[in-house]
């Protein structure tokens, strides 16, 4: 080591000039020249971390690609929904004056668990 | 603008002209006016038999959905116990390539594909539990002995017009008009899309087929098509094999290939699908018909070498691209991934579920900036049915940013969107247990398991939480259920070797 | 008359006169060719028949060890048909297979039946705890195995299982101070008149290895792997053991007995590849690690050690899908983003190698090498005043041999002197300290030394 450095020694008097642009040159460089070696900030590859052994974690599930809707589901599902609507208009008409009790029942006992799912509480007090 | 006489069409002539603009309501408007005034115009009657048809008819090579009954009380299968990569109840899932930790699974059990498919013909589970599944959920299905869809289809003959039904088949003369080639193809389409009536659509199809002396292609088609429905599936086969014989269609070895899917035979489909290649070379259909059996029996690598042959007879079918995009995906190659999503976008559609997909492809490939903007709109747009899956999908973005609260709040949205979303259940526990509130993370998990039995990281994650808290004998069970959705994991099988010992030790 | 088995007449009272084959006419010959010698009130001899319940026995004992549970299930029916549920073994037998099928509730009761049929014998205790230890219940199990060790001194396993089950139980104030189940399993183990026998000893190695016993971990894995020396499983924990205490010759030494009586196991093979990547042998450890991925290949630990030695050998574009798939697969690991954000580094992809930092950083806070990464990073983007502050808060938290040198150099490029000098004595003094230094970083030290001093010269020659 020693040898080295009495090396370094008598050529750093020898390349003076080189050591003297790097003062002068712009601070914007990546790297200082010393000697003809680059220094730079560098992560080293051997302070990576390694695994010696594996903990037995819990396995995640995976990020969904949502599969996407071919036209003929997207038709079909358009063609359901335009049924639903004119079956609905008539159904409205005729239940209008039969049962409307019954229905608004059968509405209240929906709404709990609907209202439920709307204002479900998302944001616990311990986040 | 010049003086010119204008021509207006009157009649019957301006019947067909609207029919053959597509124009189907006018038309149809136009056709009960002539037959009001004319009652026994055979022509107008056949004409808007067509345009009613018209107006409801789906393909039935797509149309694949199955009732309760027909799922469970299934006498056609032939192998119960078929060897893995020759039936589709058991797809190959082998430690090496595609398997659950790399690839998700549906609810039904089946590996996530690109589109969307109508096919509910897998038992997962047992029946009083699909029945339980909520009408509203999902991946449902019907919850009665005909398929709802054809149910919902046939409600489209109760709100006809005011003039009530149109055809009244109980009175109508059949042997009369099936015979009578003018009229009947009209009319047997009519029962068969519209009406939704098969026995008489059936009764159509075999009268007209012994009129045409068993020599026209045409109605064996037809009456397999009936057979299909009825759910008589050697039937539907001699007649499509007889209707080979006659003359080769892309129809009919779609459908001969259908029925073998049905029945659970997909080597005798590929093999159908691989004739009808040889008829009609590079054929969109069958090539996608290959492409959809591999990808069921778990051969991504065969099936996107179908796609890739589909794109390049066709470059804008949807599925292909979709398919061997998310085969890239999955299997580490979002870059790829990325250009079939976008080749989509350029395409011009612009559904919320692309826009996520191209976010997690952006993602995966570390283009942050573009991923952003992709699920921001994604976002904005989602409509009810995927709201579940697009605010998992935000919880795993946030998850790869290290914002685990932000993560549990967005899974926590996707469960109010769907409560029965259990990949959002099951990473929630996961990240609970992280935390350390270990009894919320079990709750968690066993609702995920209830939920969708055949789970592969549910089961799992939930041994290991017994595991660690002592209770052996509901680890054993759940590994034992997570080895039968992924038979080779590694882990696995350590955890059950070193379980064993407890019980049998003496 | 049937012979009977002098050794084997179990129950006290089944030899009821209800079940003899009463022969009343050889009888009659007898005491009338005796009759002249008999006094005339005795009552005739009655002629018993023993059975034996436990002729089977055998058999179904041998059924039991070949696991034909189907014949030995019959035939314990039929035994336990004939001999109206008495014989204590059968019942014994079909409690074993109850729970070796995995039907806890009917072992359980199976036990419990042949605990009151031999006459309270308290060794069914011992079986009935453990079924009670696997279904979680260890506060009972506790009991039952308590009250089955009176009776069992000399078989080890119930000391075994007894720990087993203490361990279970949760950490409580109990009579003013901790109770700390693992160091009570730990007692129960620890008593010297208790049998040798591999399993209690391994579990007791683990014991120790959690109260951070290690001496007494390292004794009981050797002494278990001397009764049992092909016990893969053993050699592993012995030889993670031995490397965690830096014996690394020993340690390998373990392992790679190990792989030579199995060589597939992925848990081996992937420590003897860490061990070999630490020791900059790269290719052997790729090696190493085809075999362990052609068994497993969704193993995140596995593909990262992979990547790390894929870049160390400068294939980057490699390394990134192997690192990748590895975070994947855990996304939660912070060594896992670590590395990524190293190799972006590398690959000069800034942006990206930021966020994998900060992740790391969410995930683990206050690790200073994920710190001093950000600061090297912030340094190539450009960011010196952030930069500046991530050396710092870095070095504050844990200096790094590795760190400090790079906040040498960045504090040269941004002329501050002073600043740099004392960089490089505080790693000085590191170095004197015994951390570990790198050749990487003596050469460095060098290098700025010499720069430093070539800088004090110059104004001294200006």
């Amino acid at each position: 080591m020693g040898d080295l450095e009495d090396g370094v020694l008598h050529t750093a008097l020898g390349e003076l000039n080189i050591s003297m642009a790097t003062e002068t040159g712009e601070g914007n460089e990546r790297f200082i020249m010393a000697h003809g070696v680059k220094l730079e900030e560098k992560l080293w590859v051997d302070e990576c971390y390694l695994f010696q052994d594996e903990s037995i974690a819990p396995i995640f599930c995976k990020p969904k690609l949502i599969p996407l809707k071919t036209i003929t589901t997207q038709k079909l599902e358009q063609m359901q929904k335009e049924q639903m609507e004119k079956l609905q208009v008539p159904e409205g008409k005729e239940d209008d004056t039969v049962s409307v009790e019954s229905e608004g029942a059968e509405r209240d006992d929906a709404q709990p668990s609907t209202s439920e799912t709307k204002e479900a509480d998302v944001w616990t007090a311990d986040d | 603008m010049s003086d010119d006489p204008v021509i207006e069409f009157t009649g019957f002539i301006k019947a067909c002209r609207l029919f053959r603009e597509n124009r189907l309501p006018e038309a149809e408007v136009v056709c009960t006016n002539l037959l009001r005034k004319n009652p026994l115009d055979q022509a107008t009657w056949a004409l808007k038999l067509q345009c009613l048809s018209d107006s409801t008819y789906v393909d039935e090579l797509e149309n694949e959905d199955m009732g309760l009954a027909e799922t469970f009380l299934d006498q056609n299968v032939i192998a119960p116990s078929a060897r893995p990569g020759t039936s589709f109840q058991r797809p190959k899932t082998t430690a090496k390539g595609i398997n659950p930790i790399l690839r998700p699974s549906t609810n039904a059990g089946r590996p996530l594909s690109g589109v969307v498919r109508p096919q509910s013909a897998f038992k997962s589970g047992s029946m009083d539990q699909a029945v339980r599944t909520a009408r509203t959920a999902k991946t449902a299905r019907a919850v009665s002995s005909t398929s709802a869809r054809n149910m919902r289809l046939g409600t489209a003959s109760m709100a006809a017009g005011a003039d009530g039904e149109f055809v009244n088949l109980a009175r109508i003369k059949l042997p009369k008009y099936a015979a009578d080639p003018q009229v009947n193809r009209q009319l047997f389409e009519y029962v068969f899309y519209f009406v939704n009536d098969i026995k008489v659509a059936h009764e159509i199809a075999g009268i007209a087929s012994k009129a045409a002396e068993f020599e026209d292609y045409y109605w064996k088609n037809q009456l397999a098509k009936c057979y299909l429905r009825l759910g008589m599936l050697q039937d539907a086969t001699k007649q499509l094999q007889s209707s080979l014989q006659q003359r080769k269609l892309i129809e009919t070895f779609a459908l001969l290939a259908k029925t073998y899917n049905r029945v659970d035979q997909p080597m005798a489909a590929l093999r159908t699908y691989a004739e009808g290649l040889d008829a009609f070379s590079e054929d969109v259909t069958m090539l996608t018909g290959m492409a959809r059996v591999q990808e069921a029996l778990g051969e991504y690598e065969l099936s996107i070498n179908f796609y890739k042959r589909v794109l390049d007879a066709q470059s804008n079918n949807i599925e292909a691209i979709a398919c061997v995009a998310t085969t890239y995906y999955y299997g580490g190659k979002p870059e790829i991934a990325l250009r079939y999503y976008r080749r989509i976008l350029q395409m011009g559609v612009s559904s919320p579920e692309l826009f996520m997909n191209i976010g997690l492809c952006c993602l995966a490939a570390q283009q942050f900036d573009f991923a952003l903007s992709s699920i921001i709109r994604a976002q904005a747009t989602m409509t009810e049915d995927v709201a579940a899956d697009v605010w998992y999908n935000i919880g795993q973005v946030m998850v790869d940013v290290g914002d685990l609260p932000s993560a549990a709040r967005a899974y926590r949205l996707a469960l109010t969107h769907d409560p029965d979303h259990s990949e959002s259940l099951v990473n929630l526990g996961i990240l609970r247990h992280r935390e350390g509130r270990t009894d919320e993370a079990r709750s968690l998990f066993g609702s995920a398991i209830s939920k969708n039995p055949l789970m592969f990281e549910g089961n799992y994650n939930l041994a290991l939480v017994c595991a660690a808290q002592g209770k052996y004998h509901e680890c054993r069970r759940l590994i034992e259920r997570a080895l039968e959705a992924f038979p080779d994991h590694d882990h696995c099988k350590r955890m059950l070797n070193s379980l064993k010992p407890l019980y049998e030790a003496i | 008359m049937e012979e009977s088995n002098k050794d084997e007449i179990i129950g006290t009272d089944v030899l009821p006169n209800e079940k003899d084959d009463p022969q009343p006419e050889p009888l009659e010959l007898e005491t009338k060719e005796e009759v002249s010698v008999k006094p005339p009130d005795r009552p005739p001899p009655k002629i018993v028949e023993v059975y034996d319940c436990n002729a089977s026995n055998a058999l179904m004992y041998q059924y039991f060890g070949q696991r034909d549970y189907v014949e030995c299930k019959s035939l314990i029916g039929e035994i336990q048909s004939k001999y109206n549920e008495k014989n204590e073994a059968a019942l014994h037998v079909r409690g074993l297979i109850a729970r070796n099928e995995g039907e806890l509730e009917e072992a359980m009761e199976c036990f419990q039946k042949a605990y009151e049929v031999s006459g309270k014998n308290k060794r069914y205790y011992y079986e009935m705890g453990r079924c009670n230890f696997l279904l979680g219940r260890h506060q009972i199990a506790v009991e039952q195995l308590k009250k089955a060790s009176e009776v069992m001194k000399n078989n080890p396993k119930v000391w075994y299982w007894l720990a087993r089950a203490l361990y279970h139980f949760p950490t409580e104030m109990m009579n003013g101070k901790q109770f700390n189940p693992v160091e009570s399993a730990k007692t129960v183990l620890m008593n010297p008149d208790i049998g040798r026998d591999s399993a209690l000893i391994c579990f007791l190695g683990r014991l120790c290895e959690e109260l951070q016993d290690t001496k007494g971990a390292i004794a009981a894995y050797q002494s278990a792997l001397k009764l049992e020396s092909d016990n893969t499983d053993v050699m592993i924990r012995l030889g993670l053991l031995l490397l965690r205490m830096g014996d690394e010759q020993e340690g390998f030494e373990k392992l790679g007995n190990c792989l030579a009586y199995d060589p597939s196991n992925s848990q081996a093979l992937l420590t003897i590849g860490s061990i070999m990547q630490s020791h900059f042998d790269h290719d052997v450890a790729l090696n190493k690690y085809r075999v362990a991925a052609d068994v497993c290949d969704y193993n995140g630990c596995l593909w990262n050690n992979i990547g790390i030695a894929l870049l160390a050998r400068n294939k980057a574009a490699a390394s990134h899908s192997a690192l990748k798939k590895a975070s994947f697969i855990n996304p939660l690991d912070y060594k896992i983003s670590y590395n990524l954000g190293v190799l972006h580094d590398i690959m000069n992809l800034h942006c990206s190698a930021l966020h994998y930092i900060k992740l790391c950083t969410e995930l683990k806070p206050q690790n200073a090498k994920a710190v001093g990464a950000m600061a090297v990073i912030l340094s190539h983007m450009g960011d010196n005043k952030n930069a500046r502050l991530a050396y710092k808060r870095s070095i504050e938290l844990q200096p790094f041999p590795s760190i400090v040198l790079n906040y040498a150099i960045f504090e040269y490029r941004m002329k501050d002197y002073p600043a740099v000098s004392k960089a490089v004595k505080l790693y000085k003094e590191l170095e004197a300290a015994g951390s570990k230094c790198s050749l990487n970083n003596k050469q460095t030290a060098n290098l700025l030394d010499a720069v430093l001093k070539q800088y004090d010269q110059q104004p001294a020659e200006h």
